[in-house]
């Protein structure tokens, strides 16, 4: 075996020179994102989904997740939980909620695995519809089915209070998005 | 030259990573080798496309390359433009887990013969392991020889293992910092010309090689990294190995 050569260990040093120089001299772009901060400001607001999503292991390999699902068009925010692997998303304003075949699409395509577990948390108008009772969307399009709970059951509640609508979603081949609630609060 | 590397990748091996159907990185940043007589360093550029879940298609251009010549009386400097590449990539094994999953892949890579020089090309299959804590990652790959060559290296095998860690989880706005440790293995058969092969080339060599890997968002990543040898045991008289470095960004659209 060769003995490593003093111009190796003087290249060593420069180049730990050159490379610490390089990365102090990055530092201001290792500022947080614009787009980032958004996503978190947006986060408390409005129609949210929240999906388990598997193989969610950091931020930047995530991002590939966050823009097929800001490629969709179909939402407005975007958040992770990386320890709970948990995505959450906010859907546009004047969109009808996602299908759960499509959310899983989406995260399939992008390399991921949706559980088929997603909890809600939507706006709107409590009504009956022909002996069913629906929740009427505030700030997006249309309405979802609510399914018999303990929670809809003991809502005696008008259809002119907005409330929030907590609760697992699931779906079948009539209903491809119905939420059982888990409960029901007045927001205002 | 670097080995294609995307988001947490060691960077001087390769890995079971796919971005992800419609995936659009762009990498560039500068590798070389130095502590020799002979130092080279090369400006590179690359890019990452995610064809189908699974399928990801690497382009590297064409690295402009500038090689110095360290003699008693000066430097003698070369510029070159180096052939671009194109590697596949398909990860066709996965199993995804909360806050982990393990993969494997297979690549084929091909530099496309704009200098002159026959394509060299490069098989190689991976597997790993990235969680919110901690990485590893074992290929092993073969660089042929084009058999039309007149003169340059001979075929290359590779054999690499790497361990990463995250010191700390931060949130989606945080800069994220992952530390890597590859250990690389080559055998190298002797370079050809004309023909035939060469004396005093050749040989086995393992080199360790520590990297940071620092995103301060969740779309571009600083990385670099130091491949240092360890052992060599070449054949016959040769110089010893230079140090290689790569300084790299990646920016994902």
């Amino acid at each position: 075996m060769r003995q490593r050569s003093a111009p190796l260990t003087r290249a060593l040093a420069r180049v730990s020179l050159s490379l610490a120089l390089s990365l102090a001299l990055a530092a201001p772009a290792l500022l947080p994102t614009a787009q980032a901060k958004e996503i978190q400001q947006d986060a408390s607001t409005s129609q949210r989904l929240t999906l388990r999503v598997d193989g969610l292991a950091c931020y930047f390999c995530a991002y590939g997740l966050e823009r097929a699902f800001r490629k969709s068009g179909r939402i407005s925010a975007f958040d992770i939980d990386m320890d709970k692997g948990l995505v959450s998303l906010d859907f546009a304003a004047g969109q009808p909620p996602p299908s759960l075949a499509d959310l899983k699409k989406i995260v399939h395509q992008a390399g991921y695995d949706a559980r088929d577990e997603v909890e809600a948390a939507l706006r709107g108008h409590v009504v009956d519809r022909t002996g069913l009772r629906y929740l009427e969307l505030v700030d997006a399009t249309g309405s979802v089915a609510l399914a018999a709970s303990p929670a809809l059951d003991a809502w005696t509640g008008s259809s002119d209070s907005l409330v929030l609508v907590t609760g697992p979603v699931t779906s079948d081949e009539a209903t491809p998005f119905r939420v059982t609630p888990t409960s029901i609060t007045i927001t205002e | 030259m670097a080995h294609p590397a995307l988001a947490h990748e060691p960077l001087f091996m390769m890995s079971h990573e796919a971005p992800g159907k419609g995936a659009f990185d762009v990498h560039a940043g500068l590798s070389g080798t130095r502590g020799t007589n002979q130092e080279q360093t090369a400006l590179e550029a690359e890019l990452t496309l995610g064809l189908a879940r699974d399928v990801a298609a690497e382009i590297l251009l064409p690295a402009l390359v500038v090689q110095q010549q360290l003699n008693p009386s000066g430097r003698d400097t070369q510029v070159a433009v180096e052939d671009p590449a194109l590697t596949l990539k398909w990860r066709f094994w996965n199993d995804n887990q909360v806050g982990k999953k393990y993969a494997a892949a297979a690549m084929v890579r091909s530099t496309a013969p704009i200098t002159g020089q026959p394509p060299t090309v490069t098989v190689g299959i991976s597997q790993g392991m990235e969680s919110l804590s901690w990485y590893y990652f074992v290929d092993s790959r073969a660089r042929f020889a084009p058999t039309s060559l007149q003169q340059g290296p001979g075929s290359t095998l590779f054999a690499d293992m790497a361990g990463g860690w995250r010191p700390y989880l931060h949130g989606l706005d945080d800069t994220d910092i992952v530390v890597f440790l590859e250990t690389n293995y080559e055998h190298r058969y002797p370079d050809q010309q004309g023909g035939l092969s060469m004396a005093d080339t050749g040989g086995d060599f393992v080199f360790v090689a520590p990297e940071i890997l620092a995103s301060p968002s969740n779309r571009v990543m600083f990385k670099t990294g130091i491949q240092i040898p360890l052992l060599q045991f070449p054949t016959g008289a040769q110089e010893a190995e230079p140090l290689r470095f790569v300084l790299k960004t990646e920016i994902r659209f």
